[in-house]
């Protein structure tokens, strides 16, 4: 069984990378961040778990963790995209007012 | 028989993860993508379920799918109403000079060679003993993970509360350099069904949020998922006009964002009166101390989601006649 | 296999059922209001044949009351988010309502 999520785990892995560097909108590219690192969270949590039987705790609260810090990240983020873009909506206003001179 | 039925259902539930996943990279549109994102979170919960992590679980379904599809929800709104963001959308060039077709090989091969070493992998012993799990087996809160999140492994927590702090102090920073309109301006009604919604939701919100706190002490729960679910009451209310965009952050809200790390940090401090160790519990009175530990991160944690979800320095309950 | 699980075995696949047929209508049927018609339908009565198959299988009196929970809760939640999605796509609301 857990072969399966294994796989999944990196093909899972793969498909982040791919949005990174496929994507140039910022807000997909923080959508591939969190798959990889979603992918990541699940192999911590499969390697740690016995064949039969439920995962370690460590892990566990490794993963817990790692969310919750995934999703301060991706908050923080968001704030710096809408910034990036009032900045570049504020710079395209000044270009065009020096155009009309 | 309820062997192959439960492959069949692994089978079905990772090619359903892969396939989302993809799809959420590869739609164009923003608010798409997202809405497929929250799928896949949602898909992640029941992962995590099948793996025998209800506490993941649960906060995957939560934090990863919830709040964070909320919070993306809103940077696609803040593009449709940010004055100039429509036309300054936030991108970057793509990867220099590399075409598509290679970006796709590269991760195709990126792929396979993962999936094939994290198979084989699996054979290898993981990192981590059963040390741990005896040692949580046999301490007095029942919840293993509960254990190490406030016991064993402590200052990983109390630095993580760090983290979503300084994430909130680092967006109110940017967003008061921007000097951008706060999104979600109080509304001057209601559209009916909302306070019907609400005075149904707040209750068993509430009521489950305490729920899934004092249960993490000896069942799946504990502070994180009962504080998320919290704060999701709060980016309800935010979003109603109940709790209304605020350019300060009184005094109040400022308490219970960091009561969490004061309380935490006291009792690492305290912990020097009976032990030569920091953050090292008494040997009788370890429950209460892991109770209020617990109940001060659930509302710091509750009120930073909120106030990151505003979107603005702060917020406020709405005063004022509402029809 | 004993006659409750049969029954609830039954009682799951037609939830099931429901489901595939809700899913069916929101990818084939043309625009908002028909889709949320698929759904919202599909969706409440799926739900309910699944949380009443598990409540037969279950048989304690905790948990029927949590699936009955579920159940009441998740309709709640679909009728008020489709009476929104609705109203915000209807022509004829207010445009000053929308958010």
């Amino acid at each position: 069984m857990n072969l399966v999520y294994a796989l999944t785990a990196g093909l899972l892995f793969a498909i982040g990378l791919y949005g990174l560097l496929a994507r140039s909108e910022l807000i997909h590219r923080l959508l591939a961040a969190n798959v990889m690192s979603s992918a990541v969270f699940l192999y911590l949590i499969l390697i740690a778990t016995a064949p039969a039987g439920d995962p370690d705790p460590v892990p566990q609260a490794m993963v817990l963790t790692g969310i919750v810090i995934a999703v301060s990240l991706t908050a923080f983020a968001l704030a710096l995209l809408r910034y990036f873009q009032a900045l570049n909506a504020r710079r395209a206003l000044e270009d065009e007012a020096d155009g009309d001179d | 028989m309820s062997a192959v039925i439960g492959a069949a259902y692994d089978l079905l539930l990772c090619a359903g993860l892969l396939w989302v996943a993809l799809q959420a990279m590869r739609i164009r549109e923003a608010f798409g993508a997202v809405v497929v994102f929250m799928v896949f979170g949602l898909l992640m919960a029941v992962v995590w379920a099948r793996l025998g992590s209800p506490d993941l679980a649960l906060a995957e379904a939560i934090i990863g799918a919830g709040v964070t599809g909320a919070l993306l929800l809103n940077a696609c709104q803040a593009v449709q109403t940010d004055p100039g963001a429509r036309r300054a959308s936030a991108r970057v060039e793509p990867s220099p000079g590399l075409p598509h077709g290679l970006i796709v090989a590269v991760c195709i091969a990126a792929g396979a060679s993962l999936a094939a070493l994290m198979a084989l992998a699996l054979e290898v012993p993981g990192p981590t003993a059963d040390a741990a799990r005896a040692g949580a087996d046999a301490h007095p809160l029942g919840n293993p993970v509960t254990v190490v999140l406030l016991d064993f492994r402590a200052y990983d927590t109390l630095m993580e509360m760090v983290v979503l702090l300084a994430a909130f102090l680092g967006a109110r920073v940017l967003i008061d350099q921007s000097e951008l309109a706060p999104l979600h301006p109080p509304v001057p009604a209601d559209p009916p069904m909302v306070a019907p919604l609400l005075a149904m939701a707040t209750p068993v919100l509430v009521l489950t949020s305490l729920y899934l706190f004092w249960a993490g002490s000896h069942a799946p729960g504990g502070a994180f998922q009962a504080g998320a679910l919290l704060g999701g009451l709060g980016v309800l209310y935010r979003l109603t006009g109940r709790l209304e965009p605020y350019d300060h952050t009184p005094i109040w809200l400022r308490t219970v964002l960091v009561v969490g790390l004061i309380v935490f940090s006291g009792v690492v401090l305290a912990a020097a009166l009976w032990s030569p160790w920091p953050m090292r519990y008494p040997e009788t009175g370890l429950y209460p101390l892991v109770l209020a530990i617990e109940f001060a991160l659930l509302l710091s944690i509750a009120a930073t989601l909120t106030a990151l979800f505003s979107g603005t320095a702060g917020f406020r309950p709405h005063t004022g006649a509402r029809s | 296999m004993s006659a409750p699980d049969l029954i609830a075995m039954v009682l799951v696949l037609a939830g099931c059922t429901f489901f595939v047929a809700g899913t069916a209508g929101l990818l084939r049927f043309p625009d908002t209001l028909t889709r949320l018609h698929a759904l919202t339908k599909a969706d409440n009565v799926g739900l309910g044949l699944i949380c009443f198959g598990l409540a037969i299988r279950d048989g304690s009196l905790a948990g029927v009351t949590m699936l009955i929970i579920i159940w009441l809760l998740a309709m709640f939640a679909a009728t008020v988010s489709a009476f929104l999605i609705a109203r915000w796509h209807s022509p004829e609301s207010d445009p000053g309502d929308r958010p």
